[in-house]
């Protein structure tokens, strides 16, 4: 029985391989995260790393107190205007931490000095932390994670548009008469489309990782490691936002499915997932600021479990999913529970009402 | 004969209030060529719907290959079809089509350039189906239905939308497969394609069957012999007695005996025992038009029109 469902998916492959649709979404998948790697590499590398941090130290008129101004415009401590000219002198961090100390201007306490001092070396720590992390974005090897994370977010609609186009256009080129016809089992053709889609969602996110290694490698080349940089990632780790991404698709795969094999057509289909996977977020986000009570079926809903899941509790969900907000994301066993849930039972009702319905002629959808 | 390849009971199929089928009890003998034929909209793609199990009868039994009640896949892998139109994958050329299905049916040794050839598409196998003509379709759609040498053949008005010859072609195809023991199911809104290509016919209107029987027998049942007599009068009192004539009508100055014209010399027998002499006769070659016309009250003859 497995085997037969296999060898109707290799099948499928045979048919969907020689189509335009399923490349242009996997050169859509693979391309726009490599827009994201070089985005952060261009950051890190042609912005300076300089703290902006710059003190002027005068006296202001009455009470002879330090005034301290900063590079972005901020002044504590008095005003611009209240120093006086000639009696003041400006220092910044570079000159401190270089050890070029320069000459205060007479009864400026000394301690003033220590304090900036401090401050330069507590900012050049978050500085270097800073940049770690915007190397870590475009890095070999945690870019692959992030760019995992990042292709989910959109890899969602793609996967919704070569399912409904997968199962959809048997119906509107009339071929799926031409299959069933010849005692192809029923249930078995849908899970054989099923099983295809899901090897080509494995597909486009390993196509996602190659590219983005590459890209990664050339970006790591061509510019310097921050001190101290330590990748945020493991092979391990990267392994299991594999995994992560992987199942978090498959959901969809499943809703897609459903949704086409209940109106029998691609176009029909599309609109319905789609309209379910923005309806569920628009909806969510408004109800669950009018009424506490939707909070609970929040947690129940796909967007925020598969949201919770790919960032893997990170909490790190930024372009992920639209946007799906997580004031309190779910845990991580309740998140792949309903996911679980969600893929059964769609995939259920499809299979259910693929194998009872009459299958009539060109639709032309 | 041995027993029907196809039985249905009472098969019936209704949409909402349209009743595309009704009440339908047809047995279809092993071999040769059977047809369905009727008007647009009178069941028959409904019909091999149900019998290919893609359409679930409403009520009514069908019973295939002589096998208990049922439309089981393991029947389905005896037959081979082409319902409503040849539909294909549009991005795949002929032979990949053909191939693909062959691959799903569960690998037999390969065929597929014999049947492209066989239905002559060899030249044009590696084009995309979306470039065929409409008749290069409807062959891609025969060999398809071949594919895996089915017992049993369905064919949904295959000579649709093509032209004189094309028709020809596929014709004299199609009677070719009712040979060898294999038996065809040719739906067709054509009368003369069905009296050319047909064994046997079942004739459906508004989805019920008001005829069925052999081509010869039906059209037997429809001859009559045309003559016109010294004595018209006592001709039709003689003619009518006999009882192997079902009637005696006048039509245009002749007598027309429903008869058929095998048994002319016998009508000349009869009126000479009480003198009455011919001057003229003739044998009047009836088809089952006029009898599909009549009962359907539809023109079955118009081979430009495309059936749904
Ligand atoms: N899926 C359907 N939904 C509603 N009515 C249908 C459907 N399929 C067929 N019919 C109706 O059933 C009748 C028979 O159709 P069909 O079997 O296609 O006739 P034929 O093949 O002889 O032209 C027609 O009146 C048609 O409109
Ligand atoms: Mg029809």
């Amino acid at each position: 029985m497995i085997g037969y469902v296999l060898s109707l998916a290799r099948w499928e492959w045979f048919k969907q391989r020689r189509r335009w649709l399923p490349w242009v979404l996997l050169a859509i998948l693979a391309l726009i995260p490599q827009a994201a790697i070089w985005g952060s590499f261009g950051s890190y590398h042609f912005q300076s790393n300089d703290s902006d941090r710059q003190m002027v130290f005068g006296v202001s008129g009455a009470g002879q107190r330090p005034i301290e101004a900063h590079g972005d415009g901020r002044v504590s401590g008095g005003r611009i205007g209240q120093i006086v000219p000639g009696g003041s002198v400006s220092v910044n961090c570079d000159d401190i931490l270089s050890g070029n100390v320069p000459e205060l201007p007479p009864g400026f306490p000394p301690e003033v000095l220590d304090d900036f001092e401090r401050e330069c070396r507590r900012d050049a720590v978050q500085n270097d932390q800073i940049r770690a992390d915007e190397y870590d974005a475009f890095a070999f090897p945690a870019s692959l994670g992030f760019a995992l994370q990042f292709a989910v977010g959109f890899g969602v609609i793609l996967l919704i548009v070569l399912t409904t186009s997968v199962v959809g256009t048997e119906y509107s080129w009339g071929t799926l008469r031409n299959v069933l016809a010849r005692g192809t089992g029923r249930w078995q053709f849908m899970a054989g489309k099923a099983t295809l889609l899901v090897f080509l969602a494995l597909g486009g996110l390993l196509t996602v990782m190659a590219l983005t290694a590459v890209s990664s490698l050339i970006a790591v080349s061509l510019t310097d490691t921050p001190v101290g940089y330590v990748s945020s990632t493991t092979w391990l780790g990267l392994l299991e936002s594999l995994g992560r991404a992987w199942y978090g698709l498959i959901p969809y795969i499943a809703l897609a499915g459903f949704a086409t094999v209940l109106v029998g057509s691609s176009a029909l289909g599309l609109s319905l997932s789609i309209g379910y996977y923005i309806g569920e977020q628009i909806l969510s986000g408004l109800m669950s600021a009018l009424f506490d009570w939707f909070d609970t079926i929040g947690d129940y809903l796909l967007g925020p479990n598969i949201a919770a899941w790919v960032s893997g509790g990170g909490g790190n969900t930024d372009g992920l999913l639209m946007g799906m907000v997580l004031d309190s994301p779910p845990g991580q066993l309740h998140a792949s529970l309903v996911m679980a849930a969600y893929i059964v039972g769609l995939s259920a009702l499809a299979l259910w009402r693929f194998s009872r319905r009459d299958v009539g002629g060109a639709s032309g959808g | 004969m041995d027993k029907p390849v196809i039985e249905t009971r009472g098969l019936s199929k209704r949409y909402g209030d349209v009743v595309a089928v009704k009440d339908l009890s047809l047995s279809v003998e092993t071999g040769g060529v059977f047809g369905l034929l009727g008007p647009n909209g009178s069941g028959k793609t409904t019909t091999m719907g149900m019998l290919l199990g893609l359409v679930r009868p409403t009520a009514g039994s069908i019973r295939l290959f002589n096998e208990p009640e049922g439309v089981p896949r393991e029947a389905l892998h005896r037959i081979g079809a082409i319902v409503e139109s040849p539909a294909f994958y549009p991005h795949l050329s002929g032979r990949s089509n053909l191939c693909y299905f062959q691959g799903i049916l569960g690998g037999r040794p390969s065929q597929v350039d014999q049947l492209l050839d066989s239905v002559g598409l060899l030249e044009r196998a590696d084009s995309r189906f979306s470039t065929y003509s409409l008749g290069m379709k409807q062959r891609l759609g025969v060999a398809y239905a071949l594919l895996g040498d089915p017992e049993l053949i369905f064919l949904d008005e295959p000579t649709n939308g093509l032209d004189p010859a094309g028709m020809a072609e596929v014709r004299d195809l199609i009677k070719g497969l009712g040979t060898e023991g294999r038996t065809v199911l040719l739906s067709s809104h054509l009368l003369h394609e069905v009296e050319l290509v047909c064994d046997s016919v079942a004739i459906l209107s508004r989805g019920e069957l008001i005829a069925q029987g052999r081509v010869a027998d039906l059209v037997s049942a429809q001859a009559a012999i045309r003559f016109k007599t010294t004595d018209d009068d006592q001709a039709r009192l003689v003619v009518s007695a006999l009882d192997w004539v079902e009637e005696v009508r006048e039509e245009g100055g002749y007598l027309l005996a429903s008869a058929p014209a095998e048994r002319s010399h016998e009508l000349t027998a009869a009126l000479a025992q009480h003198d009455v002499w011919i001057r003229e006769m003739a044998p009047v070659e009836v088809s089952l038009e006029r009898y599909f016309l009549e009962v359907t009250g539809s023109d079955a003859n118009e081979e430009t029109e495309g059936g749904q």
